[in-house]
């Protein structure tokens, strides 16, 4: 072994001892900062992953819209259905109402939708908490949670259902009475955006509300497994080029885009809070080193005086840098990857000396931690904790190799 | 037909160097002025002065731990001055084993690793590396302490070690600046009586820097360094 590799290890594991404090203080702190990083990253992940799934499920895989309305609905369904990627076709009506169970109104964006076709396009019927599907009719509703909560309703509340469609009566000097609806059934889908603000109805009672007549807004399409949602989009968007349709897969529609960008960067941001850590202990490598250095003046100045060269004592102090990084990642990659494994006993001893075991299911409809690894994510954390850590060593390494021996060796 | 050029008879051979440093209002004090120096195989030379006459500077100056400002120093005949870095430290660590008057042993190597550290800084160890660095150890009176840390040895002992290193690698010279500087009288001559001894027997030259004229008596020859010069008896 060359003596720069051989004197860099008997810094670290000295002779006569199992190994060196300084060592084991900056293996500790490396450690610490990977296993931190890749618990949360991962944790993060499955976070991201699950919402992902959420919003996926929430949407449906490609939505065509329109801004007007779509009077020949079922040429355009039928249109759609011809391709042969696309396994199912749900028809939509959207439009903001003002909705007022007792004295507490509310204004959600109202979804008319044919409840058999919707089903076959998302998972609806798993959406439902409270109520039943069978009983929704043309004179009920169903409310999303958040929303059902912000005007206090629940199943059998009624509700009335005040639409745009009376301000064009009342400009005639016509006057529509409200519509009453009975709740039916509370649904959550996970995603705050769309149980707060939103409400369903069948299809034909919101184009009653809206008087669209037999017209649409748009459709929700599910693709057949396995087919790429980037090609069937693109095959689309040339199909529908010279229309006034919108096409977009789930990960297109602006607002889920910029839910998607927020995740990502929630992820990015807690990676550079998170890497703080290996920073801190990198200036605790870096410092015991340049004591080191000092202390080992002239201890140094002979090396160089006996055969040494510069860069090999340079090479030595930058290398217990890196031997150090490297331990610490792969003891922080092992301690991350048991503590993610035994994450839901960990949370939920946590959540149970707290007295707060529900909470968990209440706020993130979890009831498990998720977590999902990714190897680029082991393979950033990896490298950036081996790259501070080598880097640590580098400033005692080079004030190591400016050493002259003759005034190291003279060096009081 | 050329002549080859004559092998220089001296082991270790210094012309005319010159070394000057500035203070700091730019004085130029003239600390090495124009020293010739040789020294055959074998033989020992010790050199005195007072304090800050330039004894260190002038090994610094025939090891090459420093350059000249001019002159010219040859290792067995070879001009040693153009070497590169590299070179040079591999070089200097086999013809010279150095020995100061700190012992400068690793603390995290025991006293075995510290001699065998010599070797290594100037090549892979070799099979029977060991069992010379054991010998030198029994040799300088260790025989015991070879795993022993230098924070487990005693100065006289420390510094043993550092003799045995100094020895480690079969060196053509041995340069000691006053080795037994840190030591008490009684344990400082046993060093001394080792070295001198030591020397003698594997046929090593030696260039002993001391500020003790009985230790300079033992010497084959005996130098004086004042205002830059040396004088050789």
């Amino acid at each position: 072994m060359p003596w720069y590799f051989y004197l860099a290890f008997k810094q670290l594991f000295p002779s006569g001892k199992r190994f060196s404090f300084f060592a084991v203080m900056a293996i500790i702190g490396v450690t610490l900062g990977v296993m931190v990083l890749v618990v949360v990253t991962t944790v993060m992940n499955g976070f991201a992953e699950k919402m992902r799934e959420t919003v996926h499920n929430a949407t449906g895989d490609i939505r065509i819209t329109s801004n007007a309305i779509i009077y020949n609905s079922q040429e355009f369904i039928d249109k759609v259905k011809k391709f042969e990627f696309v396994e199912a076709v749900a028809p939509h009506a959207l439009g903001m109402v003002m909705l007022k169970n007792g004295d507490y109104p509310g204004f959600p964006l109202l979804k008319g939708i044919d409840f058999e076709l919707e089903d076959k396009v998302l998972p609806i019927k798993s959406y439902l908490i409270a109520g039943d599907l069978k009983d929704l009719d043309e004179n009920s509703i169903i409310l999303g949670s958040g929303f059902a909560a912000s005007i206090a309703a629940k199943v059998g509340s009624s509700v009335e259902v005040y639409t745009p469609l009376m301000l064009e009566h009342m400009k005639k000097d016509e006057v529509l009475l409200p519509r009453e609806l009975k709740v039916v059934g509370i649904y959550e889908t996970g995603w705050n955006a769309i149980d707060s603000k939103s409400a369903l109805v069948a299809l034909s009672l919101m184009q009653e509300l809206y008087g669209m007549g037999e017209g649409i807004h748009g459709v929700s399409i599910k693709l057949k497994p396995g087919v790429d949602i980037h090609f069937a989009t693109s095959e689309l968007k040339k199909a529908f080029a010279n229309s006034p349709y919108i096409i977009s897969s789930w990960m297109e529609d602006k607002y889920n885009q910029d839910y998607l960008f927020v995740l990502k960067l929630e992820k990015t941001m807690m990676f550079f809070i998170m890497i703080f850590i290996i920073l801190v202990a990198s200036f605790s490598i870096a410092s015991s080193l340049m004591t080191s250095v000092i202390r080992k003046i002239r201890e140094i100045g002979l090396i160089g005086a006996m055969g040494g060269t510069s860069s090999q004592i340079a090479f030595s102090f930058c290398f217990q840098g890196f031997f150090i990084g490297i331990v610490g990642t792969i003891l922080g990659c092992i301690f991350g990857i048991i503590a993610i494994y035994f994450r839901n006993g960990i949370i939920h001893t946590i959540l149970g000396i707290t007295q707060r075991k529900d909470v968990l299911s209440n706020f993130y409809q979890f009831t498990e931690v998720p977590a999902h690894f990714l190897l680029s994510d082991f393979l950033i954390i990896s490298l950036s904790a081996i790259l501070i850590a080598t880097m640590a060593g580098l400033l005692p390494a080079i004030k190591a190799a400016r050493l002259k021996p003759s005034e190291a060796l003279r060096n009081d | 037909m050329t002549d080859l050029p004559l092998k220089s008879p001296f082991v270790l051979e210094a012309k005319k160097l010159k070394k000057s440093f500035a203070t700091p209002h730019r004085e130029k004090i003239h600390v090495i002025d124009g020293i010739d120096l040789s020294l055959n195989a074998g033989e020992s030379l010790s050199i005195r002065g007072e304090s800050g006459a330039g004894k260190t500077t002038l090994l610094n100056l025939i090891t090459l731990l420093e350059n000249p400002d001019s002159g010219e120093v040859l290792w067995e005949g070879k001009t040693v001055s153009k070497y590169k870095h590299f070179n040079l430290a591999k070089q200097r660590g086999n013809f010279f084993g150095l020995i100061f008057q700190s012992h400068y042993l690793i603390p995290e190597l025991n006293a075995l690793e510290n001699v065998l550290m010599a070797k290594r800084l100037i090549g892979p160890l070799e099979l029977e590396d060991k069992e010379r660095a054991r010998e030198l150890l029994n040799v300088v009176g260790l025989k015991n302490r070879m795993t022993h840390l230098s924070n487990q040895l005693s100065g006289g002992e420390a510094q043993r070690v550092s003799i045995a290193r100094a020895l480690m690698n079969n060196p053509r010279v041995i340069v000691a600046d006053e080795p037994t500087g840190n030591l008490d009288e009684k344990t400082g001559l046993g060093v001394m009586e080792l070295l001198l001894s030591l020397c003698s027997e594997v046929q090593t030259s030696l260039i002993l820097v001391t500020h003790n004229p009985d230790f300079a008596e033992q010497t084959q020859r005996q130098g004086f360094l004042t205002f830059g010069k040396l004088e050789i008896k």
